[in-house]
């Protein structure tokens, strides 16, 4: 494989600290501007729902949070794989990096799922089967942060808690399909699956910038934490102190 | 009256919903942030004490 050579080479931590913050000129400033763009055409430019009015426009930062909570799970698990098969410094750090942001933005998908549900359902909190598999995923990144955080010896926490997300990313599936296989108050799936309610055109494209939006602001966030980290385990080495002298 | 009360009420819960999702990200910036400077703050104390 071609590209081979340059993902092994990310694994070398002085390697993935400069490439991330490479990528880190690039994420901010299309964070801020797909960001900007985003919200103004969201709250000023998008058409009202004809079945839900102006209470609709919640969705432009609720579904975008919820894919990203659900995306950074799975990311982390991908981490957790590979810290399995090759126990290096960088994946265990992203992995670890990846925690608090995801549930930050389960933490946003549950707040504005909420705001979104009282004048649409009459009720902040039904203990409906999307809701209630959100509610555990917030759960289970509270639970790693304090695994993540509570052992002595980082190696074996490491194990231990790549072990602990690939188990628990059996609930992502939950949530993506309860709406499918339950009979939930939650509305089904807005994009992708056949027989999903339509969505106009210029809704999927602020949608898409909202998205694309929150993407990046979290892959700075993940990155940006996770080269600090990194920075911080291997300060016995004399790469970190070279990188910022 | 009861139409501009659900206007104001629909309003608000929009503002709250977009200030929810950008707080989550400020407060996450925030802690990225002093993650940065504490770990700076320890590489440039060793670099101190390293210096002659």
């Amino acid at each position: 494989m071609p590209g081979l050579p340059f993902i092994k080479r990310l694994s070398s931590p002085p390697v993935f600290f400069r490439t991330a913050g490479m990528l880190l000129r690039v994420l901010i400033p299309a964070a801020l501007s797909l960001g900007a763009l985003g919200i103004g055409a969201a709250l000023l430019l998008a058409p009202s729902d004809t079945q839900q009015g102006e209470v609709y426009r919640v969705l432009y930062v609720h579904v975008p949070a919820a894919w990203m909570s659900m995306f950074l799970y799975l990311l982390a698990s991908g981490y957790a794989v590979l810290h399995w098969v090759y126990r290096t410094p960088v994946s265990a750090v992203m992995l670890r990096a990846l925690l608090p942001t995801g549930a930050w933005m389960t933490f946003a998908a549950l707040v504005t799922g909420a705001l979104w549900g009282k004048p649409t359902w009459g009720a902040y909190w039904v203990w409906d089967a999307r809701l209630t598999s959100e509610l555990l995923l917030l759960f289970l990144y509270l639970g790693l942060m304090a695994v993540a955080s509570l052992v002595e010896d980082e190696n074996k926490t490491d194990r231990v808690l790549a072990l602990f997300t690939v188990v628990g990313c059996v609930n992502i599936p939950l949530i993506y399909f309860s709406v499918v296989f339950w009979n939930t108050l939650h509305q089904g799936p807005s994009l992708g699956a056949a027989g999903a309610p339509r969505m106009a055109g210029e809704m999927k494209l602020i949608l898409l910038a909202c998205t694309l939006a929150l993407w990046s602001a979290c892959a700075a966030l993940v990155l940006a934490r996770a080269r600090w980290m990194l920075a911080e385990r291997e300060y016995d080495a004399a790469w970190p102190r070279k990188e910022i002298a | 009256m009861a139409a501009k009360g659900n206007r104001m009420s629909t309003s608000l819960t929009i503002a709250l919903s977009f200030a929810a999702t950008l707080a989550c990200i400020a407060i996450d910036c925030t802690l990225v942030l002093r993650k940065r400077r504490a770990v700076k703050r320890l590489l440039q104390d060793e670099l101190a004490q390293e210096t002659p």
